[in-house]
């Protein structure tokens, strides 16, 4: 099985708190579904499932293009009602024909393409993740572009994002075999800035994958956003006012974000063991919140203190 | 030693709510409201005409259940949206008197406004007031808001969905080439496109509803659309089953609209909502089924009520086709003059 997703992760455009009922509204995106909203072990809202229908030639390595008909799911997040992430997620099965069905058959198999012909998996993984970032496989970018607009749009949020950093976009691919007995990952930042992740699994629930990477994403941008936000405090350049005053942001309302593998379990888990390995996302968050915590550590001895004394901490 | 701990929050679950089911539901009858005024022999000569046919589908469907109890239940719909029909007092002990004069029973009314009109909010469960729920969208909101598109070749998601024309097709419309305007070439006729032709194009372009100074008015082909989807049982608002069937008032009133969307007519009834659907109809119905099939080609039913259905129906040994347009029939029959069948 080869499922593909693309996530774009940005921050909500709204100064104030999310209460549940603003998630709810802004998060309805299909009328007479439900808005899912948990609150434990973090404040946690998914959109309903919504449903685009694609017939386009897919791309495989090989520079061969094969046509591929279905739907592409897509859905939105928002995490501590800050960190708003758009998914695109589409499971790709190659069948026999090579005809197009009726349109009802595609829609009693929601989130699938299929394509009409032979069908290279691995290297239309391959080509997902190495397509240039406007190029996205069947159109995926596009669509989390137009979710993300459809929730940001909402008249019921200010328009005054509290922390200004970067919309991240992450591209994923999971490849399952049954033979797989570990999960294997690989997390790749291009030059580009897009994130890629490419996944071996053994049995998995897509919806699992997609939590997984829509978690993946999450903290990969929370640590992005923190680093981007140290970076332009200006320490040990700035006065320590200042620095605390351009750092603030962070300690308000990203610090107590960070929670990987929050709802996950299963092999979701023992790949973010995995990734704690190497590169070690939350040993860089760690020593990220330290430096912040130092900082206001060493601007509070500061206060209060005699002129002469200031100088030793020049 | 981990202990093995589990967390649910309720709300975080997308659970839906189970109805219950008969085997085939057949409907004897669409009647416009230029009928509706008829006498009761008009009546009864419809359903004395269609009583053959629908043995015929209760015949076959006790076949296809081998040998269990076949549930199967019988509807009309009465048309009190496009135009006005006599009062319920009047039409019901008509319409009642001339099925069984034909020789059949009719378990289920419905009226076409119950597709147009908000959701009842009323709900069987005495516990949740009715007051706490908002006012609810119509089943025709709830259907539109469902539908994805038959995308023409060379479609990717990066194609916005278009919700706000009215109109829906069943492929690449013909471009416009009626436009003279200054500075441009008259543009080549192209023929409009089937998506899923074999060959060639029966190409198909519905209109869902208009938008007028009375607000929207809905299509008949698109209400008969959601009709079939609530025979089906598909339909569900926010998990809740919906137009759930009420029996008859002891007192019946004036007005169409202070009954309920769908009226339970007979007690002994098996369930409204069935795994299939039968409609036996006039041939002159033949364009509104086509566009009714069209419209539901594209409408993409939540996959945990097509799931639940699904094992329910495999649990009595029944294989539903996984399409839900593969699960309506028709018989195309004389049923006597008809008035008022147009596409409205």
């Amino acid at each position: 099985m080869l499922v593909l997703g693309e996530v774009q992760t940005t921050a909500l455009r709204h100064s104030g708190d999310v209460p549940r009922e603003l998630a709810e509204s802004v998060l309805a995106l299909l009328a007479g579904e439900r808005v899912r909203v948990s609150e434990r072990p973090i404040g946690y809202a998914v959109s309903p499932h919504t449903f685009t229908g694609v017939d386009c030639r897919i791309a495989a390595r090989s520079g061969a293009r094969v046509r591929g008909v279905g739907t592409l799911m897509g859905r939105v997040c928002l995490t501590g009602g800050r960190v708003l992430q758009s998914s695109a997620v589409v499971r790709v099965e190659p069948v026999g024909g090579g005809y197009r069905r009726a349109w009802s058959h595609y829609l009693a198999r929601l989130g699938v393409v299929e394509t009409l012909g032979r069908t290279d998996l691995p290297g239309t993984a391959a080509a997902h993740l190495d397509a240039d970032r406007r190029a996205s496989t069947m159109g995926m970018g596009a669509l989390c572009n137009r979710l993300l607009a459809e929730v940001q749009g909402s008249s019921l949020l200010d328009r005054r994002p509290p922390v200004r950093a970067r919309r991240t976009v992450l591209r994923w691919a999971a490849l399952t075999d049954e033979d797989v007995q570990a999960a294997r990952v690989r997390l790749t930042v291009r030059e580009d800035g897009l994130r890629s992740v490419r996944l071996l699994l053994g049995q998995a629930a897509v919806a699992d994958v997609v939590a997984l990477c829509e978690d993946l994403a999450l903290h990969d941008w929370l640590l992005t956003a923190l680093l981007s936000i140290i970076e332009q405090s200006q320490i040990g350049v700035g006065e320590p006012v200042q620095i605390i005053h351009r750092l603030r942001p962070a300690v308000d309302h990203l610090l107590h974000l960070w929670m990987p593998a929050a709802r996950l379990d299963g092999f979701a888990l023992s790949v973010w063991e995995g990734l704690e390995g190497r590169p070690g996302l939350s040993r860089q968050w760690d020593a990220s919140v330290r430096r912040i915590r130092d900082q206001i550590a060493m601007a509070a001895a500061l206060v209060n203190r005699a002129p002469d004394a200031v100088q030793l901490f020049r | 030693m981990r202990a093995d701990a589990e967390f649910f929050e309720s709300t975080a679950d997308a659970r839906v709510e189970s109805i219950p089911l008969s085997h085939l539901s057949i409907e004897l009858g669409h009647f416009y409201s230029p009928d509706l005024s008829r006498d009761v022999d008009f009546f009864a000569d419809h359903f004395r005409r269609i009583a053959r046919w629908s043995a015929t589908a209760r015949a076959a469907c006790r076949d296809a259940v081998q040998g269990k109890t076949a549930r199967i239940s019988t509807c009309v719909l009465i048309d009190d949206y496009f135009g006005q029909p006599e009062s319920p007092r009047t039409l019901l002990p008509k319409l009642l008197a001339a099925a069984r004069e034909g020789g059949l029973e009719l378990d289920y009314l419905a009226r076409e406004s119950g597709c147009a009109d908000p959701v009842d909010p009323a709900d069987a469960d005495p516990a949740e007031p009715a007051d706490d729920a908002p006012a609810g969208l119509s089943l025709a909101e709830l259907v539109e808001a469902r539908i994805v598109e038959d995308p023409p070749p060379d479609s990717t998601g990066a194609r916005p969905p278009v919700h706000h024309t009215g109109w829906l097709c069943n492929g690449q419309r013909s471009p416009a080439t009626d436009r003279h305007e200054a500075m441009k070439r008259p543009s080549t006729w192209l023929p409009p496109a089937e998506n899923a032709a074999v060959n060639h194009s029966i190409f198909a372009d519905i209109e869902l509803w208009r938008d007028g100074e009375r607000g929207r008015q809905w299509s008949c082909a698109m209400l008969a659309a959601v009709w079939q989807l609530l025979r089906l049982g598909v339909l569900r608002d926010k998990g809740r089953r919906v137009a759930v069937p009420r029996p008859l008032p002891d007192e019946l009133p004036d007005d169409w609209r202070r009954l309920p969307a769908v009226l339970r007519l007979n007690e002994r009834a098996a369930p409204f909502s069935a795994y299939r659907t039968m409609t036996i109809c006039a041939p002159l119905f033949l364009p509104i089924e086509n566009a009714v099939r069209t419209i539901m080609q594209q409408v993409a039913v939540d996959p945990a009520v097509l799931d639940q259905l699904g094992g329910r129906g495999a649990d009595e040994g029944i294989a539903l086709p996984p399409a839900v347009v593969d699960r309506i029939e028709y018989l195309f029959v004389d049923t006597g003059p008809v008035h008022g069948a147009g596409p409205g």
